[in-house]
């Protein structure tokens, strides 16, 4: 234990883990915090949002066709406070718009006059629609007008009719019509969205930092020559199995201590109400293979997360008991990240069990384990060199 | 002369830098391999510009009605009917009055801005009375190709370039300390002297490296991608522009380029970008003895300058934005558009060179500075 103890204090040296901390903060401030600070990207999506937190309170996590039936009182709702709120706009009142269906029509014969004139904008009149739909429901009407017209179709269509059933392979038609009848979600997309971006950021960092803490692990022992004096102690050769260890532990706590800290902002901007839904949102056509709530995709996400950076941290003390100077662990250290954190990283925790190619404009569909697979392969493949190393230590010449 | 022979196969002489440059050479490769898209419309276009040259006229089109009819012939023939002479009344003053009020919070940046895009202005008088907006460059693709070139594969070049530098400039630094043999390096005739030496073999080769990059990369890329017809287009050819800022604008340079002309200029900016990176490497390297750290913190003062221009962007604080961009992180960034008005990126003509030529300027004298240090530094 003493040495355990003492190869972690090896690890944890307070100006390394200053200075990547350090850089956490600049990455975090570059990268993740775009998805915090526009968590609901717009007005739109901040409707939506509105609308589904409502709903989560009012419904609970699933919309059923009999709640359905409420929303059409909800719309007519909306649309009454809509004409109060427009009152409060002078130039709405000179414009004589006093209603939501006023305004809809005036911003509509206004777009497609723009259109007609080749795109050329009215400033004054873009200013004067802008500030109405800034200051009232305006966004929060069409978000629930949009999702009930959705609705509607989607229950009507039989979904083997619709487009994206056609174009799917057969497995997935199979998963199509298991959704139809599946609960009837409204996980926002914002919600899903930034949270995967957030979760490919944080998947970076992961590996960026972890490699960053173990890479001079065991070339110091090279530098510093200890080697012989490790094994001739009474641990013997079993000094590697120790380090290891204490590096495989300390990527595991890094990483934990990273979640902890990015999930601190995360969770500032309310995801959590939406645990119970279903991360499936029924009325769009983002197929899931697994059916599974936002809560338990969160803690998926999370152990996937977690299993990234042991294989990082492993993967980087395999190839550091390689190098004998700092430079040429970092010269690995640099291909590591890139292939492991910016390439691997961000493809796994690219919506994991969605629907989705291989690549961006590709066709071919990943199987629905495929992400699992791949970083399960990637963690055994680590721990299998880590065992391997092990096993060699017995048989190196000093 | 010796003395940088040694130093050189020091650092020649790691097995891993070759590893990491091969690496590069096959991401290069990678890159170039999945962006094929176009190809053989760039070469047919190329094709036909070196037999009826870069400029559109009625010759031009007479000549290429003569040629094979393809699908691609089609399609330049309905790009080129297209073309008008778009310098010739193009006017500036709404890009310059955009980006005058993005900057208001600082009247020196407003003030300057309106200067450059004045300047601009008779730019594009020149571009017109040269005609260079109706020469063809690579027609309906020469956006994607452009950008492709420049601002994906020369910056990986660049940036594979200065991270070697970089690296090799702590390794050469930190090489005696490494293997204990500084009590005897230091103690020589050459004496602490040794590490100017040091500083300057790892600049040379880390030159060298870049050029072999570029060199290799470049050479793979116009294989497979034939510029033969395209190296006398003017880059500022109405098929080609920037967009900053979700605003599109011609590409507009500060002096005549052609593709060759701009390709060279490109490379040797970039070659400026490497040895700038190589001295902050020396700088990092000469004040912390321990090779590590000095690598963690220089790539904390790499991120650092494009954190802190981002923050001064978002709070308004322009001429400090300005200030932190001559930093080589924030040039590298912006290296698909060196020479031209570089949109918000630039206050004043040329302002990429003119940075750089400032960065190496305080970077030598910041490492003249740490050498003198290093002279008196107490190394027990």
């Amino acid at each position: 234990m003493a040495l355990f103890t003492q190869e972690l204090r090896k690890i944890w040296r307070p100006a390394v883990l200053g200075a990547v901390l350090l850089l956490g903060l600049l990455y975090y401030y570059l990268f993740p915090s775009f998805y915090i600070d526009y968590f609901c990207n717009g007005p739109t999506a901040q409707a939506s949002f509105d609308l589904a937190a409502g709903w989560v309170e009012q419904y609970g996590p699933t919309m059923e066709p009999e709640e359905r039936q409420e929303l059409d009182g909800q719309l007519v709702g909306e649309i009454a406070a809509f004409s109060q709120q427009i009152q409060a706009i002078p130039e709405a009142a000179d414009r004589g718009l006093e209603s939501f269906e006023a305004f809809q029509t005036y911003h509509d014969a206004y777009y497609a006059q723009a259109r007609a004139n080749g795109g050329q904008a009215d400033m004054e009149e873009e200013e004067f629609l802008w500030k109405v739909m800034n200051n009232t429901n305006y966004f929060l009407i069409r978000e629930l007008d949009n999702y009930m017209v959705n609705y509607d179709w989607k229950g009507e269509t039989p979904w083997n009719q619709q487009e994206a059933f056609a174009a799917a392979t057969p497995a997935q038609q199979g998963r199509i019509l298991t959704l139809e009848t599946a609960p009837r979600g409204f996980l926002p997309e914002c919600v899903t969205d930034s949270t995967v971006e957030y979760a490919k950021d944080l998947a970076v960092w992961i590996v960026l930092s972890t490699v960053l803490l173990l890479s001079p692990t065991l070339v110091r022992d090279r530098l510093h020559r200890t080697r012989a004096l490790q094994w001739s102690s009474r641990r013997g050769r079993k000094v590697l199995h120790t380090q290891l260890a204490a590096g495989l532990v300390s990527a595991l706590v890094f990483s934990l201590a990273s979640l902890a800290l990015y999930a601190i902002p995360f969770l500032g901007k309310g995801p959590l109400r939406f645990r119970a839904c279903p991360l499936f949102n029924w009325c769009r056509g983002d197929f899931t293979w697994f059916s599974l709530s936002y809560g338990q995709y969160l803690l998926l996400l999370v152990g996937m997360l977690l299993a990234l950076g042991l294989a990082a941290g492993g993967l980087t003390l395999f190839l550091s008991q390689y190098s004998d100077n700092y430079v040429a662990m970092l010269l690995k250290a640099i291909p590591l990240f890139l292939v492991v954190g910016a390439f691997a990283g961000t493809w796994l925790l690219d919506r994991p069990g969605y629907f989705r190619p291989w690549t961006e404009n590709g066709t071919t569909p990943v199987p629905p384990d495929g992400p699992f697979l791949i970083l399960a392969t990637l963690l055994a493949l680590t721990l299998l060199l880590c065992a391997w190393t092990c096993r060699r230590q017995r048989r190196r010449e000093l | 002369m010796r003395l940088a022979a040694y130093e050189g196969r020091k650092l020649l002489t790691l097995p891993v830098l070759w590893v990491f440059l091969a690496l590069c050479l096959a991401f290069n490769g990678l890159l170039i391999g999945t962006n094929l898209d176009g190809r053989d419309f760039l070469n047919e276009t190329s094709s036909a510009a070196r037999v009826l040259g870069q400029r559109v006229d009625e010759g031009f089109s007479a000549g290429l009605a003569q040629r094979p009819a393809t699908e691609n012939r089609a399609v330049l023939q309905e790009a080129v009917q297209g073309m008008t002479n778009l310098y010739q009344d193009y006017d500036l003053t709404p890009l310059s009055d955009f980006y005058q009020d993005y900057v208001k919070n600082s009247p020196l940046a407003a003030r300057a801005m309106a200067q450059k895009y004045d300047r601009l202005a008779q730019r594009v008088d020149h571009l017109a009375q040269t005609g260079a907006d109706m020469d063809l460059y690579a027609g309906p693709v020469t956006y994607k190709s452009h950008q492709f070139l420049f601002r994906t594969l020369l910056r990986a070049v660049m940036g594979e370039g200065a991270i070697l530098g970089m690296l090799a400039t702590l390794y050469l630094l930190g090489y005696e300390n490494l293997h204990r043999t500084e009590s005897m390096a230091y103690t020589t005739r050459t004496g602490r002297r040794l590490l100017g030496r040091k500083l300057g073999v790892a600049v040379v080769l880390s030159l060298a490296l870049y050029l072999l990059l570029a060199l290799v990369t470049l050479g793979v890329y116009f294989a497979l991608w034939d510029y033969s017809g395209l190296w006398r287009a003017s880059v500022s050819s109405q098929f080609n522009y920037l967009v900053d800022l979700l605003i599109q604008r011609p590409f507009l340079t500060w002096t005549d380029f052609t593709l060759a002309g701009y390709l060279a200029a490109v490379l040797a900016l970039g070659g400026g970008v490497t040895g700038a990176c190589c001295l902050l490497a020396a700088l990092c390297g000469s004040l912390i003895r321990n090779t590590y750290l000095a690598a963690l913190a220089l790539m904390l003062l790499c991120l650092l300058p494009l954190a802190g221009a981002a923050a001064c962007a978002q709070g308004g604080l322009w001429m400090a934005f300005y200030l932190i961009s001559i930093h080589p992180a924030c040039l590298w960034l912006s290296c698909n558009a060196w020479f031209t008005e570089l949109g918000l990126n630039a206050l004043v003509p040329w302002q990429e060179t003119l940075g750089l030529t400032l960065a190496l300027l305080l970077l030598a004298a910041a490492l003249w500075l740490a050498l003198r240090h290093f002279q008196r530094k107490d190394m027990v």
